[in-house]
């Protein structure tokens, strides 16, 4: 008994000492202790499925390696990429670029689905189309935008969160005008990092109001609501912020970051929702989606999420939401790609962002690209 | 792996200390040398092998070279040093001495290996060669000394907190260490605030400031205003300055932690008021390595003024080539080489005695000779310093509105990279590492550190090429 008791003492002074010896190392330690038992516990007592198969998920998630392992908008300099890149082969995007166009066309007012023969496909689509684009309107008499997608052999993908689309979303066809700067001063762009680019190279800046940033993504949007005025450089709400002038036309380009955090039906529900804001808010203004900018051949890692399929895919998801009408499409991709879809390695830098002319051409583009009612 | 990784921290260091510190001293070497093959082979398992190869057949060199007559010795030398600098060179040099060959004939004369270089093999290969090195000059003067043992010497070599990223170490600065150490609670203490302080340097500092430095590069190297390029030139000096001294120092605490001191390799660099000064307090024992067994064998300043000059020449030529195998990296070498020349004819010593020109001299030229080193293609470095005198090639299409926003974004954080580049943060912690406000401090900027690791921000490794 006097032992045990003398053992106690010994052990409650043994720790005092270390205690004194090495406060910070102890403190550290049991802290992390601490809060990495609270936060266990708090999984497993907010977590509606049974916990084994959470944690199963959740510790196999590529997300979770991927945001650790990627830099999602600013990424590092040429660094990790020229140690991990020799390692990893980009598989080799099919891109039918023959113009073998699909009979799956959008026009929104009704989705014409034609039979899965191509010849006859290709037959039907183009006769339709060209009779689309001639004229044949809704009763207003307005011309409606076609969105065509070119189909290509869809590569097998063993992400939970991404499938291989099968097919690129063209730029929606409609007879638009070379428009000049002054186009732009009621008009609103909101995106993320490569619109900042644009907000910087375009010569707009002082015309129409930008909303973007580093980062920003749909997922985040709906989550906080919240985007930087690039006027002002603050944080603001997006939907207030926007519900004072009248805008007459709205330039979105949003996805890349929303890469990392989920399936492609989850970046379609919240562009949906970004989507019913803005025209609730402006219903007067015409929307043009922007498909995100493809990433160079060093960037693109099939292991994870962070590759040119997934963002096609993302970029097609937001194609078909393209009505003709009041939403349009466009896609600056071929410009600055490959014939295997990557961006062209002497155009970037990083992998992610064009040089500044790169971004100038692309201005041009949204020019040579405008809808005058 | 890396120090600044949570894989690391929060397992590997976890599990190794705990198994090292209950391990009983004798067997602590064989603890250490296991683990420092299980951090390497976390990163790099191919190369496990090329490392452990080259440690053993340096060892029977080791032997070859203490066992024969001094006729032998000699041989075996420089055999060891054909062995370990060919290997370097196949890994490193091998690519870059084809395509080199390629443009000078026309065609080329080697084929293109591309092979991927492995992890640390500049800083092994040099400290094995520095191993060898003294063993052998202490022979040729008589010296006794013990014969070390393979547990011993792969220990050394291959111990993980110096392995990937130095200090280069000299074995007589740990041998005693080696045989016996102590490892106690105030050591693991001590170290582990110094871990902290590095990884601090590395993660709030420097990947944060590097970020302006990709940043203003995304832009494109053609067309900055003169205030951009600069910034850009000041944001990169600092990001390889904390990344390196940051790296460095985690390497001390983690050493420290086992039960070794090693020396500093960063003391106050950017305080220096020439470049000769600046070479003495940055990369230390790199510049040590070249000094012992580059320049002094070589005949050093003790002989005529020719060949003096074309030691200098040659070991600067040297230095650079080891950050990289890239021409603009020997021109880096080479830029040192003429301003510390030039230094030592004329004017040197009137900046060592002027703080103003001194700091202002290194200000203007420090900046300079990092965009040299940071930009690999002739034609963007030639771009870059272009826009940095006001002559952008293209134009200016990033000028005054992306100044201003960078400015008000980066504006805190290049305040604390000035206020780090002096000697204040260090003597601090230094003088006041016991009192309870800095054990605070050191604990914020340890959970700092690991929430931006946490969040996936940019956490580059800058010396993958090493």
């Amino acid at each position: 008994m006097a032992d045990k008791s003398r053992d106690k003492e010994e052990l409650k002074r043994g720790i005092r000492r270390m205690w004194h010896r090495c406060p910070l190392l102890m403190g550290t330690i049991c802290i992390f202790t601490v809060a990495g038992i609270m936060g266990a516990a708090k999984t497993a007592l907010t977590t509606p499925v049974p916990v084994g198969k959470y944690l199963a998920d959740h510790l196999t998630s590529p997300c979770w390696s991927d945001l650790t392992a990627m830099a999602e908008e600013v990424p590092e300099p040429d660094a990790v990429s020229a140690d991990a890149s020799a390692s990893v082969k980009p598989s080799k995007q099919e891109k039918d670029t023959t113009g073998e166009v699909s009979g799956e066309k959008n026009t929104g007012t009704a989705k014409k689905t034609v039979s899965a023969d191509s010849s006859t496909a290709l037959a039907a689509g183009v006769a339709s189309s060209d009779a689309d684009i001639a004229g044949e309107g809704d009763s207003a008499g307005q011309i409606i935008g076609v969105t065509k997608f070119v189909s290509y052999t869809p590569v097998k993908v063993s992400s939970r969160y991404y499938k291989d689309a099968g097919k690129t979303a063209l730029t929606t066809e409609y007879p638009y005008s070379e428009v000049k700067a002054d186009y732009f001063s009621d008009a609103l762009f909101i995106g993320d990092s490569r619109t900042l680019g644009l907000h910087d190279y375009s010569g707009w800046k002082d015309k129409a109001d930008f909303f973007c940033d580093n980062g920003f993504s749909a997922y985040q949007w709906v989550k906080d609501g919240k985007a930087v005025n690039q006027k002002t450089g603050k944080t603001v709400d997006l939907q207030s912020a926007i519900s004072g002038k009248k805008y007459g036309k709205i330039y979105l380009m949003v996805g890349m970051n929303d890469l990392g955090y989920g399936t492609t039906d989850l970046y379609v529900s919240d562009m949906k929702k970004m989507l019913a804001m803005l025209e609730k808010a402006q219903p007067q203004a015409i929307i043009y989606l922007m498909g995100n900018l493809h990433m160079a051949a060093s960037k693109s890692d099939m292991k994870g999420v962070y590759n040119n399929i997934s963002l096609n895919a993302k970029n097609v998801a937001m194609a078909s939401l393209a009505d003709g009408t009041r939403i349009f499409y466009l896609d600056v991709n071929p410009l600055f790609t490959d014939k295997n879809g990557y961006l062209k390695d002497e155009l970037t830098f990083d992998g992610f962002h064009l040089y500044a002319q790169g971004y100038q051409e692309w201005a041009d583009y949204i020019r040579k690209h405008g809808i005058v009612r | 792996m890396l120090f600044s990784s949570l894989i690391f921290i929060f397992r590997f260091l976890i599990i190794f200390m705990l198994i090292y510190f209950l391990t009983p001293e004798r067997y602590r070497n064989i603890v250490l040398f296991a683990g420092s093959i299980v951090f390497y082979a976390a990163g790099e398992p191919r190369f496990v092998f090329i490392m452990l190869g080259s440690v053993c057949l340096n060892y029977v060199f080791y032997l070859l070279i203490r066992k024969s007559g001094a006729g032998s010795r000699k041989l075996f030398l420089i055999l060891m040093l054909l062995f370990n600098f060919a290997l370097l060179f196949v890994f490193k040099y091998w690519d870059f001495a084809a395509e080199t060959l390629t443009t000078i004939f026309g065609h080329p004369l080697m084929p293109v290996l591309k092979l991927v270089l492995p992890l640390g093999i500049s800083f092994y290969t040099f400290q094995i060669v520095s191993l060898q090195a003294d063993s052998y000059m202490a022979l040729q003067n008589g010296q006794e000394t013990r014969q070390i043992s393979f547990l011993t010497f792969a220990t050394y070599i291959i111990m993980f907190p110096q392995l990937v990223a130095g200090p280069i170490l000299k074995y007589d600065e740990v041998a005693s260490e080696m045989e016996h150490r102590i490892c106690s609670a105030e050591k693991a203490e001590d170290g582990f605030k110094l871990f902290i302080f590095g990884l601090a340097l590395k993660v709030l500092l420097a990947n944060k400031i590097g970020t302006l430095w990709s940043t203003i590069c995304m832009a494109g190297m053609d067309a900055l205003s003169a205030p951009m390029a600069w910034l850009g030139a000041f944001a990169y000096s600092f990001q390889i300055y904390f990344d390196f001294w940051g790296y460095s120092l985690m390497a001390m605490g983690l050493g420290e932690m086992l039960g070794f001191y090693f020396p500093e390799n960063f003391h106050d660099p950017y305080l220096a008021r020439t470049m000769t000064g600046f070479w003495r307090r940055w990369h230390i024992t790199l510049g040590r390595w070249f000094r012992e067994y580059v320049y002094i064998p070589m005949g050093g300043s003790r002989c005529s003024r020719e060949r003096t000059f074309r030691n200098i020449l040659i070991v600067w030529a040297l230095t650079g080539l080891w950050h990289g195998a890239s021409w603009n990296f020997v021109l880096w070498g080479l830029t040192f080489f003429v301003l510390i020349s030039l230094e030592k004819a004329f004017y040197g010593k009137y900046l060592e005695k002027n703080a103003v020109l001194g700091h202002l001299y290194m200000i203007l030229l420090i900046p300079v000779t990092w965009v040299i080193f940071a930009i690999t293609d002739f034609t963007d470095l030639l771009s870059y310093l272009r826009c940095m005198i006001g002559m952008p090639p293209a134009g200016v299409l990033t000028g005054a509105d992306q100044l201003f926003r960078y400015l008000r974004q980066y504006g805190l954080l290049l305040g604390f990279c000035v206020l780090f580049s002096t000697a204040i943060p260090m003597m601090l912690y230094q003088k006041y590492r016991k009192h309870w406000w800095m054990l605070l401090t050191l604990f914020a900027a340890f959970v700092f550190s690991v929430y931006e690791i946490a969040n996936g921000s940019s956490n580059p490794f800058l010396y993958f090429r090493f």
